[in-house]
């Protein structure tokens, strides 16, 4: 009897031990974690902006111009070519929402200087303005795709066209550069595959081997690693740099010229394997025009809009791209005013950072603003100063762009906000010198 | 049983005799042969007909010329014996029978109504020497003729006597028995062959005796080769015994083999390669032995046991083996220098002769073995198995209230195991790996001859507890525990039956005894908990259920483990004191072991048979172990309740111990022989054999060499972060199978060391402080993507590698820094160098302390520095000098040689309290063993 009480007590604790349930198996590690290859994209309130194309010669330099919209510290580094050789630093503190602008030359002055810039708040945004022999500008990068596109480039006679790849991290990067143009797609050869070594920057010189191009379109591929991208366009004496975008269906240019004389165009990157047609409106300054043309646009082949071209009853300063498959935008101008490249713009409701905008003498600087849509938009504009911020409400009437001439030489960028959604941009001009930026979007939840 | 000589061996027989005889003479070599015929054909008493079986042409002429008949083998003999044939004389070629040899075997054979009558053999070349009386075996078929080497015969053995097997040189057979049998077996040597044919007659009811007045002269030597003959022996085994007998007899006579294998080539053989050869020998004819097992059991009059009757204890191999080992040893030593090594060979002779002798010697052997890789080499570094720190005393004086340095350091106590390990490390003039090697070694020996002497308890005998001690050291149990790194369980495993047995063994009279009985138990209880903390309730565990189910005297035996138990509980002090219980049975993945199917099949199945013995203390013994497993199984599955590792761990002993147990009990049930009928005799079969599974499992974690431990993970994986000079930068890594505990980011286990790999007292990591949770914090700004110097924020905490077991999300983060720089030359683990400079202590100028033990040093030739800032959690305690925060950091005079943490004072008079208290047990422990002695 005993045994048999043993035999089902044994029993029983082995039978519970069969029954107890199995705890939780904890999920697999970082499960629901969303974590993405930072690429170069950072935090709107610690963003890090990099800028390719800074450079100080005795003949030009560059003006980096911070704007924050929050207290905040800028650390700015420009890594040397030099292996082994330390980066040269600076730093900005922001005391608020304001900004601050640094000259290179006072930092590095040994030619090209690609650098970045590190924000310890925000959100904050960044711009180099190349002023001298050349007047050459554009938001720093902050944020960007797998693929870039650079649209608006050409390589006809007297024209130079440039590609920068700029590594700022430790790490060596690959990235594959492809081009199409009017006459087809184009063969790289060694350009094709390209390694940035780290802390380092690469030029790649189209001019030489894609000559006569009338639109040239790059895109730049990371394979490994991370490099920053930008490009440089040369006509005449004047020269524009500017950033890749990725692919979209809807673009906006909020400005596309300057002067009725210059010749501008609108240039339209199709890297998709069908032809397809877009629909770009045209818009003015002078009160509601909208003015639609449809452009064909072969497979994987540029489309250009000549804007000189058309015969329109109002000047033409800004446009709008609808495609039906993705594809990247671009506006040129070229003339008497001088050469301007930039890409276009998303639109958006919400806040555009446009850094770099201080005129002085011999310069202007303008900001447009456009809205595309049937009602009228009610913006906020603050001009930042080092430590003031001055606000104003204007109103953009529907179907026309805005330009708001800069005034105050202690202006250091703009802040504009809405609840509707419109685009922004700014240009400056110099005598005989003419750039163009984007305006850098701040996400709506900031 | 001894019979009287019925006649002068040297005279003729007194009556006449009537049976008839057939001589069947195996045959080889025709010049040998002769000799043989001859003295066949002298015989007073003529065989009718005379065999020649075997050998070449020249054999066959002979035999004709003879007057013999030639058969090529037995079988054509077989066939040829009729019904006119009353006894079958079976001789070797060898065999020079004296004249009176036949007519003895006859008259004295019929006399005591044997079977089998065998005669005495002496040498040929000197008939003064004996060769053989009959023979007694061993369990494992081995002969054993009790002989001394050159032993002269002086009729000292002239008595007929019952014998296990009459040698093949003379034997007489009655022919019915030799027809019923099938004759002897072809397949095997002559030697065996007689042990087998005599078996398998006892079986059948038949009487082997010896007859000494039949003298057999033998042309030696025998050119049999020997592995023929253990050949001869297994499968004589294999179709003789009971199943029973056979579950524990193949392996051990295996075993035996092993133990051979590894000594004899100290006497000048080598029988590896034979033993091998015997066994593949018998599997290949494994289907032949079976059958021949079936015809041989076929109606069988007797069982195993009249087998046993005629056996003798021990092994016969292993006897011989030592014989020859201290005979050689003997020789190579000058007369008298080994004279008190050889009176106390004497002394000791019956307990060396004993078998227990040779599993205990074996047992010592596999521990070797089973250990080798830690005492050839080092300990695996993985997981738990971590090797101890190089300086001893910075160990000790860390667990003395000094600076416990996991991760970022804290001043928690450190673990009493690390504190025991560092305290013999410095016994061993501060030699870390001799220390951890012989805790190893030493403890798989102790869990061994602890086991057995716990068991006795239940009266198991040497053998049956060695096995169950092995069971317990290298069994399911253990090898679940140890299989995950945690080699701290192996010692408290071996302190466990020392702990049980101490308080549960009759308790003796004499009250110094029964002190140092107490403090035994209570050192054991304190060794088992000082290397797994909840150890300490198993044996007061382990005693309250020995009180529920066992027999005898039981419930004083519980109470004085109460008293031992809280004698140990000072041994623990400081820690005891300061650890928090709660978290450490929580801390750590969830408990939930899944048993093997080993486990699962084999451990109820030796339970139940063991229950079912009829034997009342087996079954106390089997219940005992059973409850013990089952409740070790239990609270190793109570995860799901919120239990942890260290419960887990604690309760997996438990478990192993009440495997131990039970395989203890059901070795038992087969070493007492008890062969009940119906369902108790199936259980017993069944038990038994589940507990050979239990044993043969052993060789799972014996057979690696590490003592069950997992491969090493660690070694040299970051000897590229440890600079000639100065000290290392931490290492911060993420991942699965990370050395000692970690902390988790969204489910990612982490942790900081100091490479090359950390040390034991780097295991546990301690109770998040500030500067854990500032680096947990940079982490999370990290994952969400708010970070992109992180080499300079980790190089605030002296970190200056980052590295990942496997690729994970989180890598990507790292490779994407300013600052981090990816070392592509290392595939595994992915390893990210800091570009920041950083070291663990650092001065203002930005120059790295060297670290010292736990304290941290100024270079050579540096300067004094305003400050220096230690990048561990801050404390107070560190100076000298003027001490503040900085952040989480301390920031110290750095105009000094050397800052360090100043210790805290309570803590080390504790530990020297424990100190004391353990050298007091000692004392008592060992006053009470002198006085008994």
């Amino acid at each position: 009897m005993r045994r048999v009480l043993l035999a089902g007590a044994i029993a029983a604790l082995g039978v519970s031990a069969v029954l107890i349930p199995e705890p939780v198996t904890p999920p697999p590690p970082l499960s629901g974690v969303v974590i993405e290859r930072l690429g170069i994209s950072s935090p709107v309130d610690a963003t890090i902006w990099y800028c390719p194309w800074a450079q100080a010669t005795t003949t030009r330099d560059s003006e980096i111009a911070l704007v924050s919209g929050a207290p905040a510290v800028a650390e700015l580094t420009f890594p040397v070519l030099v292996p082994g050789e330390p980066p040269d630093h600076a730093s900005a503190v922001i005391e608020g929402p304001g900004g601050e602008e640094i000259r290179l030359s006072e930092v590095a002055q040994r030619g090209d200087s690609p650098g970045f810039v590190e924000f310890a708040g925000g959100p904050s945004g960044a711009a180099v303005v190349v002023a001298g022999e050349v007047l050459a500008a554009d938001s720093c990068v902050g944020q960007a795709g797998d693929e870039w596109f650079f649209v608006g480039g050409s390589t006809m006679t007297g024209e130079a066209l440039r590609l920068r790849l700029f590594n700022p991290f430790p790490e060596a990067a690959t990235l594959t550069v492809s081009a199409f143009s009017e006459i087809g797609t184009e063969v790289l050869g060694s350009m094709s595959r390209v390694t940035v070594s780290s802390r380092s920057w690469t030029d790649l010189d189209f001019a030489e081997q894609l000559r006569q191009r009338q639109s040239l379109i790059v895109s730049v591929r990371l394979d490994s690693g991370l490099a920053v991208p930008a490009m440089a366009f040369t006509q005449g004496s004047d020269q524009a740099w500017w950033s890749g975008t990725g692919l979209a269906t809807a673009w906006e240019m909020p400005i596309g010229r300057v002067s009725a004389d210059d010749s501008a165009a609108i240039v339209v990157a199709n890297p998709s394997l069908g032809d397809i047609t877009v629909d770009v409106e045209l818009f003015g300054v002078e009160g509601e025009h909208r003015s639609q043309v449809a452009l064909d646009i072969a497979a994987q082949a540029p489309g250009r809009l000549d804007l000189s071209g058309l015969e329109l009853d109002f000047d033409v300063v800004a446009a709008r791209v609808s495609s039906p498959t993705p594809v990247a935008v671009g506006v040129v101008s070229a003339g008497p005013s001088g050469t301007a490249v930039t890409a276009g713009v998303q639109q958006l409701p919400g806040t555009w950072m446009l850094p770099g905008t201080r005129p002085e003498a011999g310069r202007s600087v303008s900001l447009w603003l456009l809205n595309t849509s049937d009602n009228a938009v009610v913006v906020t504009v603050s001009r930042f100063t080092a430590d003031e911020v001055f606000n104003v409400n204007e109103i953009l009437e529907p179907g026309t762009v805005t330009e708001i001439p800069v005034v105050g030489t202690d202006t250091v960028g703009y802040m504009v906000r809405s609840a509707d959604p419109f685009s922004a941009a700014w240009s400056v001009i110099a005598d005989g010198q003419v750039a163009f930026s984007a305006g850098i979007p701040v996400p709506q939840d900031e | 049983m001894l019979e009287p000589m019925s006649t002068d061996p040297a005279g003729p027989p007194e009556k006449p005799v009537a049976p008839t005889v057939a001589a069947v003479v195996t045959a080889h070599d025709a010049e040998i042969l002769g000799p043989c015929l001859a003295a066949v054909a002298a015989q007073t008493y003529k065989p009718r007909r005379v065999f020649v079986v075997g050998g070449d042409e020249a054999a066959r002429k002979l035999a004709v010329d003879s007057g013999a008949t030639w058969r090529p083998n037995l079988r054509g003999v077989y066939d040829s014996i009729g019904r006119d044939i009353s006894y079958v004389w079976f001789l070797r070629e060898r065999s020079r029978p004296r004249p009176g040899a036949l007519v003895a075997l006859i008259h004295d054979g019929e006399r005591v109504d044997a079977s089998v009558a065998g005669s005495k053999v002496v040498d040929a070349d000197d008939p003064q020497r004996l060769i053989s009386v009959g023979y007694a075996t061993d369990v494992f078929a081995a002969p054993y003729s009790g002989l001394e080497a050159d032993e002269v015969d002086q009729a000292q053995y002239d008595v007929i006597r019952d014998v296990a097997a009459a040698g093949g040189t003379s034997m007489l057979v009655r022919r019915d028995l030799f027809k019923g049998l099938r004759g002897v077996d072809l397949m095997m040597p002559p030697t065996s062959a007689a042990i087998d044919f005599c078996q398998r007659a006892r079986l059948r009811g038949g009487r082997i005796v010896v007859v000494p007045s039949s003298v057999v002269e033998y042309q030696g030597p025998d050119p049999e080769p020997r592995w023929r003959e253990r050949a001869g022996e297994i499968r004589a085994m294999i179709k003789a015994y009971s199943p029973l007998t056979l579950a524990w007899a193949l392996p051990v006579s295996f075993l035996i083999g092993l133990v051979e294998s590894v000594l004899r080539p100290f006497t000048g053989r080598f029988p590896f390669p034979g033993v091998i050869a015997a066994w593949g020998w018998n599997l290949l004819h494994l289907p032949s032995a079976l059958r021949s097992r079936w015809q041989a059991r076929r109606g069988r009059e007797a069982g195993d046991e009249e087998l046993f009757r005629y056996q003798t204890s021990g092994s016969v191999r292993l006897r011989t083996l030592y014989e020859d080992l201290l005979e050689r040893i003997a020789r190579r030593f000058p007369d008298g220098v080994l004279s008190g090594f050889s009176e106390a060979v004497v002394t000791g002779q019956q307990r060396v002769r004993h078998p227990a002798f040779f599993v205990g010697l074996f047992m010592v052997l596999l521990a070797l073995v089973a250990t080798r890789d830690i005492w050839t080499a080092h300990l695996p570094v993985v997981g738990f198995s971590l090797p101890p720190a190089s300086s001893a005393t910075a160990t000790l004086g860390a667990y003395a209230g000094g600076w416990n340095p996991a991760g970022l350091g804290s001043p928690e106590v450190l673990r009493p195991h690390i504190g025991a390990t560092a305290l013999l490390q410095l016994l061993l003039l501060g030699r870390g790996g001799l220390a951890v090697a012989a805790i190893t070694v030493g403890s798989f020996l102790a869990g061994v001859f602890g086991t057995a002497r716990m068991l006795r308890v239940g009266g198991v005998g040497s053998i049956p507890g060695y096995f169950a001690g092995l069971v317990l050291m290298a069994g399911p149990g253990i090898g679940a525990v140890v299989g995950d790194s945690h080699w701290a369980a192996i010692p408290a495993m071996a302190a466990l039956p020392w702990a049980i047995g101490g308080a549960l063994r009759p308790w003796p009279q004499r009250r110094s005894l029964q002190l140092s009985r107490l403090a035994g138990s209570a050192l054991a209880i304190g060794a088992a908990a000082a290397f797994v903390p909840f150890a300490i309730v198993i044996p007061l565990l382990a005693a309250a259920c020995w009180a529920l189910v066992g027999v005898g005297e039981r419930v004083r035996g519980l109470a004085r483990l109460g008293i031992a138990t809280a004698i140990a509980l000072p041994l623990l002090i400081p820690w005891a004191l300061y650890a928090d219980f709660g978290s450490l049975a929580t801390d750590g993945p969830a408990a939930f072991w899944t048993p093997g199917v080993v486990v699962a099949a084999l451990v109820p199945l030796a339970t139940l048979g063991g229950l079912l013995s009829v034997d009342r203390t087996v079954a106390a013994l089997a219940g005992w172990g059973g409850v013990l497993a089952a409740l070790g199984v239990l609270a190793a599955r109570t995860g799901s309740v919120g239990s942890g590792r260290e419960v887990e761990v604690a309760a997996t002993l438990l478990a192993g111990l009440g495997f131990a147990v039970v395989a203890g009990a059901c070795f038992e049930m087969v070493r007492r022989r008890s062969r009940p009928a119906g369902l108790p005799g199936a259980a017993a079969v069944v038990g038994s054999l589940a507990a050979v599974g239990l044993l043969l499992s052993t060789f799972l974690v014996t057979g690696p060499g590490r003592a069950g431990l997992p491969r090493d993970a660690h070694t040299g994986v970051f000897g590229f972060a440890v600079p000639a000079q100065g000290s290392p930068d931490r290492v911060l890594m993420f991942g699965e199978g990370l050395p000692g505990t970690t902390r988790d980011i969204e489910g990612l286990p982490y942790r900081v060391f100091t490479p090359p790999y950390p040390t034991s007292r780097e295991a546990y990591l301690n109770e998040p402080r500030l500067g854990d949770e500032a680096l947990h914090r940079l982490l999370e700004d990290l994952i969400e993507g708010r970070v992109r110097r992180a080499g300079a924020e980790l190089a605030e905490f002296g970190i200056g590698w980052v590295a990942f077991t496997e690729r994970y999300p989180l890598t990507q983060l790292f490779e994407a820094q300013f600052d981090m720089v990816r070392l592509t030359s290392l595939a595994e683990p992915i390893v990210l160098l800091n570009d920041t400079p950083t070291a663990p202590a650092m001065a203002a100028d930005g120059t790295a302390w060297v670290g010292d033990g736990t304290a941290y040093r100024r270079p050579d030739g540096a300067p004094p520095a305003s400050r220096v800032i230690v990048a561990s959690n801050a404390d107070h305690r560190w100076g000298p000098g003027a001490w503040s925060q900085d952040d989480w950091r301390n920031a110290i005079d750095g105009s000094l040689t050397e800052v360090g943490f100043r210790g805290y004072a309570p803590r080390r008079f504790m530990a020297i309290g424990a100190g004391v208290w353990l050298l007091g047990l000692i004392g008592a422990a060992a006053l009470g063993r002198r006085v008994e002695s």
